[in-house]
């Protein structure tokens, strides 16, 4: 920053200084490194594996059943000869998937809704937050057993299930945040230059809640991740024989005792795979601390 | 055209009323009346919580008066719709207190200097428009690129002052534009701020609790005590022949008054 109180003429313009600190910080910050790290090799593992395993993850073979680690298996086979590896990498397919869309259908629903309930106080604002609290309060495995009833499991009700039970955060998130810009003096200044509600919202209110919002689309992908595996595993989402870290963990309790390794595999998957989201959420909202407070 | 008054505020009543079934009313501002009369610099003083800043939101017409009526230029601004105010809109500009807040920190100095522009549809080439308003706030047309939070305290309200001038106005509003900066530049400021008015024929509206400051910019005054109108008229009557006691309070609280009549600052 510029010695307070330097003379006008004095300013030493650097044109784009700023923007090499700021790029400089994403990478200066353990959390995104990391956590960005494990994403891309979980993004990465899931786009390869629509086109090339190492064997086709469906691919039954009763002569290597419960195959030990090996140079061909390397992480061994399953029950019915299917290989570990190739299973797992088609895994984070689902994964990617159901996390992607769920948090695209809360974002879709909540930010607007959130943005709506800052902006308009008053009736509309009191509907939308009542709403909210009755779907706050409405239990998630509860709504996924329902529709799994209803229309069949599958993982598009698990994205169903985790989309609309994430959808109270973000209005919330989005509304408390939103409001802060709302009451700051420069919107009070836009006012006064007679910009409406609604440019407000595009042009101070959404940029100013971005960085906030996209770490919290990333807290809660690894959320819904995690309860994709645990719906899959309960049988309330994916169903064999397709592949998932949840039917996986399912398929390998029976062999818990003999074979540890099939329990292990995909547990450390989820893991990584949570921790790696939330790790880069995390950053994320560090670096908005740190913007925040210079 | 000079009898009718730039702002002719008349018996306005501010109350706020706090939400809630056994919510309180605040009361702002009680029947207060004056006239800013064009290419007047009037003064508005009082201490915190006095209603000053309740005014000048009153004034901006971003907040209705519970009663009583604004006018500006003879036509009634208090409680019209938006799309009847983009008139208005171009014609008074106000310049906040904390230039910190009161500019976005997600937008370049040019889009900040642009916006005003844009939003009230004034066909200018922009970044002309921008390189000038930066000169006349002593900024270099290269400040265009950073962001306000790359300049220090004084900078910033140079940019928060070409701002308020982007669309030409006719009437400044100045909300305690130098009590959230360094002693040291706020003469600077203050200067700045008599050239624009100078230049650019501008009406003032001068809110703060700086009788000092008041005195050196203002040719009348109007006093607020919790809400009320005290005393009104030529800012050197006001001052040397105060006849509320409020005022004399306000005056005595200000020491440095009478032995220092410049703005030299005093660091």
């Amino acid at each position: 920053m510029l010695p307070s109180g330097a003379r006008p003429g004095e300013i030493e313009v650097d044109d784009g200084f700023g923007d090499v600190e700021h790029h400089g910080r994403w990478l200066h910050n353990p959390s995104v490194v990391i956590g960005g790290g494990i994403v891309a090799l979980v993004v990465l593992s899931g786009i390869v594996s629509i086109f090339w395993t190492p064997y086709d993850p469906l691919a039954v073979n009763p002569s290597h059943a419960l195959a030990a680690p090996s140079m061909s298996h390397w992480l061994g086979t399953d029950e019915y000869g299917r290989d570990e590896f190739s299973r797992l990498m088609a895994s984070s397919q689902i994964a990617l998937f159901v996390g992607a869309l769920s948090v695209l259908i809360a974002t879709a629903v909540g930010i607007p809704a959130g943005l709506l309930a800052a902006a308009r106080e008053g009736a509309i604002s009191q509907v939308i937050l009542r709403l909210t609290d009755i779907l706050y309060g409405f239990p998630a495995l509860l709504a996924a057993v329902v529709l799994a009833a209803a229309f069949g499991a599958s993982k598009m009700t698990v994205v169903l299930a985790i989309g609309i039970a994430y959808i109270p955060v973000f209005i919330r998130v989005t509304r408390s945040n939103a409001l802060v810009v709302l009451n700051s003096e420069y919107v009070l200044a836009a006012r006064a230059y007679g910009r409406r509600t609604f440019a407000i919202l595009r042009r101070h209110v959404v940029p100013n809640i971005a960085t906030t919002i996209i770490a919290q689309m990333s807290l809660l992908f690894s959320l819904a991740i995690l309860a994709e595996a645990a719906l899959d595993f309960l049988g309330l989402g994916t169903v064999a024989p397709t592949a998932s870290w949840g039917t996986m963990l399912a398929s390998s309790q029976d062999y818990l005792g003999s074979d540890a390794l099939l329990t292990v595999w995909p547990s450390l998957a989820i893991v990584a795979c949570v921790l790696g989201f939330s790790l880069l959420g995390d950053g994320i909202s560090e670096l908005r601390e740190a913007r925040r407070r210079s | 055209m000079s009898d009718i008054p730039t702002f002719e505020v008349d018996s306005v009543t501010k109350v706020y009323q706090s939400r809630g079934r056994r919510g309180q009313a605040v009361e702002a501002l009680r029947d207060i009346s004056f006239t800013v009369a064009p290419g007047q610099s009037l003064g508005v003083v009082g201490e915190s919580g006095s209603g000053k800043s309740t005014l000048s939101r009153l004034l901006l017409a971003l907040e209705r008066p519970t009663s009583g009526s604004v006018r500006y230029r003879g036509e009634v601004i208090s409680g019209r719709r938006e799309r009847d105010l983009r008139d208005f809109r171009r014609h008074v500009q106000i310049v906040f207190q904390d230039p910190m807040s009161s500019l976005d920190p997600r937008m370049r100095v040019h889009d900040l200097l642009a916006e005003p522009l844009r939003a009230l549809h004034i066909d200018v080439d922009e970044g002309e428009r921008v390189r000038e308003l930066l000169a006349s706030v002593e900024m270099p047309a290269a400040a265009a690129r950073r962001y306000a939070y790359q300049f220090s305290g004084g900078q910033r309200q140079r940019i928060a002052i070409a701002r308020a001038l982007g669309p030409s106005p006719e009437v400044l509003i100045a909300d305690e534009p130098v009590s959230a900066l360094d002693v040291s530049v706020r003469a600077q400021i203050l200067n700045l701020l008599t050239g624009l008015v100078r230049d650019f024929n501008l009406t003032m509206v001068f809110v703060s609790h700086d009788m000092a400051v008041v005195r050196h910019l203002c040719d009348s005054v109007v006093v607020l005590y919790r809400g009320r109108l005290v005393e009104t008229g030529a800012t050197e009557e006001v001052f040397e022949q105060p006849r509320e006691d409020y005022t004399r309070e306000l005056l005595a609280a200000a020491p440095r008054l009478r032995a220092q009549r410049g703005l030299t600052p005093s660091n």
